[in-house]
């Protein structure tokens, strides 16, 4: 239900705090991406959307950011293995 | 005596007027159909209402003379054939009654004598099953009760130890 | 948050014209809508039910419901229905929570009376109007907006009428169905529902990613990783499946055997029927065999009739007579007479005792032989008379046999009287066993029995299964923790696979802070719940000390509402709490819920404090008004005595409600309405007006009269 969202969202930022921090600013990204799917949950239930393709892209572009900041880690680490594919 | 029948076509007899009672009162159906319950009709047989008649008939002294069409006959004496004791009784009752021995050598006089004293007797029975508030059964009962203790003398006392 | 702002309603059933105002003060959320009985304190509540779900909210889904005016004719034409709320929200048809948008619902009908008496309902809209400063805008998908602002799951939470505050504690419903609406209540208001949406959604996003990897990746020993990961993960949904399943089922099993359990015991306290079957049987054959006894001592008796003990009895002076007189002639030696020897002895010797030869044919001889068959005769006779000697001996001891005769009567009325009473004694208790079973319900024990068996049999194969799908579970969980992380090293060594890597662990991150927050709102906000009901609820009636019966309520594991008295013993609440304390315990639930969730709601209720007396009334009342965002009761003047002064407190909003047709029975002043309605005016609980007044307001010390009061607003 709509009404509870906030309360939803505040567990959720409360449970992300424990969450490995595997590249710099992933648990703030991974706490962005739940609620937005909380969002995203709701607006479904008021009006259908294709729920599970709005949750893959919000998923994705969380790897994606995961795997851009890891990137950035290694090659600041030095890794010379580290090319942008 | 075992085998012994004298009078085996002599009739017994009733007044007409107890026929229907007699009926009423004895179990047996000799044509047929349901037998009635002890309790309403206490004689096995025609012949011990018939009996018990003729004993109180002697008991109280009282003879009916029977004639022709005024008596019901309800059955022949050959039907005590196998009851020695009966014969015995009512012989021995044609010789209190008449006061001679030799009465026995007429058989037919024996069973007529039997049939006056029924007759005498029988309203007496018919008065024992009425008579009261209780089953039939249970009026005979008493009332054959109150006449043996009336007749009889006092028990004998148990030898003691017995 | 929402808040409803007024109502109004158009010929909903006696709701003519009827306008209503609530209270959206945050310090004051109490509304009271005074009504006396058949005022339309219900038709409201069923009008504002129906403007949010529709007909099927109605008695049967609304099909042989009337909602137009009783008195609605057809010559009046088709009759227009409807009700209309406006409310405030900070939710949009987005979804998303922000500012306070106010919005007006409008849910309309026709209806139209036919030549039967019967009606036809058509012309069903429901429309939708965001009202902003630059007017008012029709929003599309007005029935999906409702329905996600006011879920069906918890129209029993925030509706209430008088027979439903028992929803979630009526002794009438099943377990099964209290479990499950105390369930979706808390599912839907804590947002669990949402949360396993969400985790469902990014586990297939999860499989989706996965399956990707399966078909298009290069590299064998990948593709085989993501073939068994899928594999395992399919296999892991499908044994969940069943393990959830199963819980359901067992709990609904759980509920079954505890029914068939008290019915079982209740049963066999009244009685078993299969034993008293066989009392009975046994009584039966008692009363018959003491009856025959009965009916052998009477034959027997008849049968005493026939003895010669009896008769040899009764003629014991006669036989005595006659044996006199054969005791004569046996002294005189004429019986036996035995002539007949010497005759035929002499008929031997050929001569007479006379000396006379008697010779075969002459005459002697011939006399001779006639005087023998008379002698033969009378020997016959003679003989017969010394035989009779004997027997009259025998008989003269017929005072023996008389009182044999009499011993045998008397033991036999014995026998009788004994067989009697013994037939009357199992008479009588078969009579009463008889009784006893036909007074006994049709419930077979062992049925009962078998049943109960059966469904332990049935539990325990359930919990087979469930153990089973737990292990497979359990299993399932490690081997796909080892392949993720076998597919996570493998990917790592190889950078063309980061993209995707990242992903699956993006993904898996989410998927197990979603557990966690699911199974935190499961403990911890359902541990919450529990608590907030059982304050609220020993609040309300006044309960929890030492001394008390009721100790603590808390919601079970599998959602039941469980009470405890002393010592941690269980309370039955169909059976041991009263009318009023179920109702408490109700509306303790309700608040418990929504306070807990923080869902800011309005709750309309209808006499809910009826049934309450006293303190509990009181305190029931508060208990409300502080925990509710708003609070809209109906209330009658019997439920508002003792409770004045917390209206005072918490009501921002008070208006009375009057049928028109109570003139003059119960309302003072005529109306002047030709039709049945209700009328408004904003008299207080502490008032009355022209509209308003019933008899004997004018004397009641609680009330006044309302100065200035204009005529109805009907």
């Amino acid at each position: 239900m709509p009404t509870s969202q906030s309360q939803l969202t505040a567990i959720l930022r409360e449970q992300i705090k424990d969450l490995e921090e595997k590249c710099p600013g992933y648990r703030a990204k991974a706490a962005d991406t739940l609620a937005r799917i909380i969002v995203l949950e709701n607006q479904n239930r008021i009006r259908p959307i294709a729920i599970r393709q709005e949750v893959k892209r919000q998923c994705l572009a969380l790897g994606t950011f995961l795997a851009d900041g890891l990137r950035a880690q290694a090659a600041n680490d030095g890794d010379p293995t580290e090319t942008r594919q | 005596m075992k085998g012994y029948m004298p009078f085996p076509n002599a009739e017994l007899r009733i007044p007409i007027e107890y026929k229907d009672k007699m009926d009423a009162y004895t179990r047996t159906r000799p044509t047929g159909g349901e037998r009635p319950n002890p309790e309403d009709a206490p004689f096995p047989r025609q012949l011990d209402l018939w009996f018990m008649g003729v004993c109180l008939g002697a008991i109280s002294n009282e003879r009916v003379n029977l004639s022709g069409n005024q008596s019901h006959k309800f059955n022949t004496a050959s039907m005590l054939e196998n009851d020695a004791e009966k014969i015995e009784i009512l012989e021995l009752i044609a010789i209190a009654t008449t006061g001679d021995p030799y009465i026995i050598g007429d058989p037919r006089r024996v069973i007529e004598i039997a049939n006056e004293l029924a007759a005498g007797g029988l309203p007496q029975v018919m008065q024992m099953i009425e008579d009261g508030n209780s089953r039939n059964i249970d009026n005979l009962s008493d009332k054959v009760k109150a006449k043996l203790l009336e007749v009889l003398p006092p028990a004998k006392p148990e030898p003691a130890g017995a | 948050m929402i808040l409803f702002k007024r109502s109004h309603f158009q010929n909903f059933r006696m709701l003519r014209e009827v306008e209503l105002e609530f209270s959206t003060d945050a310090h004051r959320p109490l509304t009271v809508i005074r009504g006396e009985n058949a005022s339309g304190k219900t038709t409201i509540l069923w009008a504002m039910q129906w403007a949010f779900w529709g007909d099927q909210i109605l008695p049967e889904g609304g099909r042989d419901f009337r909602l137009h005016p009783l008195d609605w004719h057809r010559t009046d034409g088709p009759c227009p229905i409807s009700v209309q709320i406006t409310f405030e929200t900070e939710v949009d048809e987005e979804g998303s929570t922000g500012i306070a948008r106010r919005y007006n619902i409008n849910r309309q009908c026709v209806e139209e009376v036919t030549a039967d008496g019967g009606f036809n309902r058509h012309s069903n809209t429901l429309s939708l109007y965001e009202l902003t400063d630059k007017g008012t805008q029709l929003k599309p998908h007005p029935e999906l907006f409702m329905s996600a602002i006011f879920p069906q799951e918890l129209r029993e939470v925030f509706f209430t009428d008088a027979a439903r505050v028992l929803s979630f504690t009526g002794s009438e419903l099943s377990q099964t169905t209290k479990r499950k609406r105390v369930q979706d209540a808390i599912r839907s208001l804590l947002g669990i529902d949402l949360l396993e949406d969400s985790r469902d959604h990014v586990r297939w996003v999860q499989t989706e990613i996965n399956s990707l990897l399966k078909e298009s990746s290069g590299d064998e020993f990948l593709k085989e990783l993501a073939g068994k990961i899928d594999r395992a993960d399919r296999e892991l949904q499908e044994q969940t499946k069943t393990r959830d399943s199963a819980t359901e089922q067992m709990g609904e099993l759980e509920v079954m055997y505890a029914e068939t359990s008290s019915k079982l015991e209740a049963a066999l306290v009244r009685g078993d029927r299969e034993k008293l079957a066989g009392d009975l049987s046994k009584a039966d054959a008692d009363s018959k065999r003491y009856r025959a006894q009965v009916e052998d001592c009477i034959r027997m008796r008849s049968d005493l009739f026939k003895d010669d003990n009896l008769s040899s009895g009764l003629l014991h002076r006669h036989i005595g007579a006659a044996l006199e007189k054969l005791w004569e002639l046996k002294e005189a030696n004429q019986i036996p007479r035995n002539f007949m020897p010497v005759l035929e002895q002499r008929l031997e010797m050929g001569e007479c005792i006379c000396g006379e030869k008697l010779v075969a044919g002459d005459e002697h001889y011939e006399h001779v032989r006639s005087l023998m068959k008379e002698q033969q005769l009378a020997d016959d006779t003679s003989s017969r008379l010394s035989y009779l000697v004997s027997a009259a001996l025998k008989f003269a001891s017929s005072d023996t046999t008389g009182h044999q005769w009499l011993g045998q009567l008397n033991n036999l009325w014995q026998m009788q009287a004994n067989a009697e009473t013994g037939w009357r004694e199992a008479e009588i208790g078969r009579r009463k066993l008889d009784l006893e079973l036909k007074d006994l319900p049709d419930t077979d024990v062992n049925q009962l029995r078998d049943h109960r068996n059966d469904l332990l049999r049935q539990k325990e194969r359930v919990l087979e299964r469930r153990s089973a799908a737990e292990t497979s579970i359990t299993r399932l969980g490690r081997e796909l923790t080892e392949l993720r992380d076998n597919q996570k090293n493998w990917m790592k060594r190889e950078n063309k696979y980061r993209e995707q890597q990242s992903q699956l662990e993006a993904a898996q991150d989410l998927v197990s802070v979603l557990q966690l927050a699911y199974e935190t709102i499961q403990n911890t906000k359902m541990k919450d719940v529990s608590e907030k009901m059982n304050d609220f609820f020993l609040r309300m009636i006044g309960a929890g000390r030492e001394s008390d019966m009721v100790r603590r309520a808390e919601i079970g594991p599998d959602f039941d509402i469980i009470v405890y008295g002393p010592h941690q013993k269980l309370l039955d609440p169909d059976r041991d709490l009263s009318g009023a304390q179920r109702r408490s315990l109700t509306l303790a639930f309700i608040l418990a819920v929504t306070t807990v969730s923080g869902v800011t709601a309005p709750s309309v209720i209808d006499t809910p404090i009826s049934e309450l007396s006293g303190a509990v009334r009181t305190e029931c009342l508060r208990i409300m008004s502080q925990m509710s965002q708003q609070l809209i009761l109906f209330l009658t003047r019997a439920d508002i005595e003792g409770v004045q002064g917390v209206i005072d407190e918490y009501a921002g909003k008070v208006l009375t409600i009057s049928n028109s047709t109570h003139f003059p029975q119960f309302l003072v002043n005529d109306p002047h309405e030709d039709k049945a309605k209700t009328m408004t005016c904003t008299c207080s609980h502490r008032e009355f007006c022209g509209v308003c007044e019933r008899v004997g307001d004018d004397s009641d010390p609680d009330l006044r009269r309302r100065m200035g009061a204009v005529g109805a607003r009907a």
